[in-house]
């Protein structure tokens, strides 16, 4: 009975692609990309980044296709590149940014890790190569290199991972609701969950995600990662576009942009 | 007999599996090496995180123009009748960095 009610899970499922499609914060295992073309691109966005002047910056990939991801969601994982010295296995040292992110973990879906990457890596597991970009302003960049830089940013940690997860309580926690955390400790110069929860329900909106309700039910049965049980009727998430709407809202931010091969635009 | 395989086809593309890779092993990148690498090679890499002033990195400065894809402008609908979990404190007041 089990089995049959995991298969007709996956039927459902299968015809609500946007559930299943909306994390991509997994590490990457296989790239959807040459190797150089991944690295060419991971130093034009560093590059950029650095030509800046930018010592931490919030960065979103296309872990998902396009083509499955809910409506007003463009980008699926989000991640901190900082600006950091690095000791090469070498001994060589040099600079450039390095990726600060949790993961979902690849044999346990329901548990995440935090792992800091480079930005190859972070790019290896994108649908496309296309970057969201925001920079926030200098004064907010310190601050969040000061929590970065300290426990608060592993104590904001969950380690419960859900797809869908619900920014406004911490029964469960994705990519980007540890950076939305992050940032909200920054802002408020707190690490307090509760305080940062709190403020996380009174000023920022996350992205609601239309699933029915029948869909919604047999979500889990498919995957534990897709449970929805920390939301209440509507479901919604953090995202790249509710952190830029946050951030522009409150004058946070010092540009928001899009990087691809080919092209730096603005939303 | 189409069903089973249909069933194994969706549950290899459901998020359970689509996500069971493993970090890889990749080698570190700096900026300033110019290249990124995304081989497998075993990094230990030791990285402090930097405070910079924007005159000291002139790398290669990229021109932004404005296209417009809208995709800030989607979504965040209002949230009705949702409940306010985890609300045991009063919030500070509205974010500011002033």
């Amino acid at each position: 009975m089990t089995r049959l009610m995991k298969f007709y899970a996956v039927l459902m499922i299968a015809f609500l692609p946007s559930l299943t499609t909306a994390a991509g914060s997994s590490a990457a295992g296989e790239t959807n990309f040459p190797a150089d073309e991944v690295a060419t691109f991971a130093n034009r966005v560093q590059n950029d980044l650095a030509s800046r002047g930018v010592s931490v910056a919030i960065v979103a990939r296309i872990g998902r296709d396009p083509a499955q991801i809910p409506d007003g969601i463009r980008y699926t994982h989000l991640g901190f590149f900082v600006y950091s010295t690095i000791t090469l296995p070498d001994g060589s040292t040099g600079q450039g940014y390095r990726v600060y992110n949790l993961y979902q973990r690849g044999g346990e879906p329901t548990v995440s890790d935090l792992v800091q990457d480079s930005p190859a890596e972070f790019f290896a597991g994108a649908k496309r190569l296309d970057a969201g970009i925001i920079i926030p302003d200098p004064k907010l960049q310190r601050k969040l290199l000061g929590v970065i830089n300290s426990p608060t940013y592993a104590a904001l940690h969950n380690p419960r991972y859900a797809v869908l997860a619900n920014p406004r309580s911490n029964q469960f926690q994705n990519s980007n609701e540890h950076v939305l955390n992050v940032l909200m400790a920054a802002i408020y110069n707190t690490g307090s969950l509760a305080q940062i929860k709190a403020n996380i329900t009174a000023y920022f909106d996350p992205q609601v995600v239309a699933i029915t309700g029948l869909k919604r039910a047999f979500a889990p049965l498919a995957s534990a990662a897709l449970t929805t049980q920390d939301h209440g009727p509507v479901i919604a998430t953090t995202t790249f576009g509710a952190v830029s709407r946050f951030m522009d809202s409150y004058d946070l931010t010092s540009q928001t942009y899009r990087i691809t091969p080919t092209s730096v635009s603005r939303f | 007999m189409t069903l089973p395989i249909l069933a194994i086809l969706l549950l290899a593309g459901s998020a359970a599996c689509t996500n069971a890779v493993q970090s890889a092993d990749h080698s570190a990148t700096a900026a300033s090496y110019g290249s990124a690498a995304v081989g497998t090679s075993v990094a230990t890499v030791v990285a402090v995180p930097l405070v910079v002033s924007g005159g000291a990195l002139a790398i290669s400065g990229t021109a932004i123009q404005d296209v417009g894809t809208g995709s800030l402008r989607a979504g965040s609908d209002v949230l009705v009748g949702q409940p306010a979990p985890q609300m045991t404190l009063a919030p500070n007041g509205a974010p500011t960095l002033h």
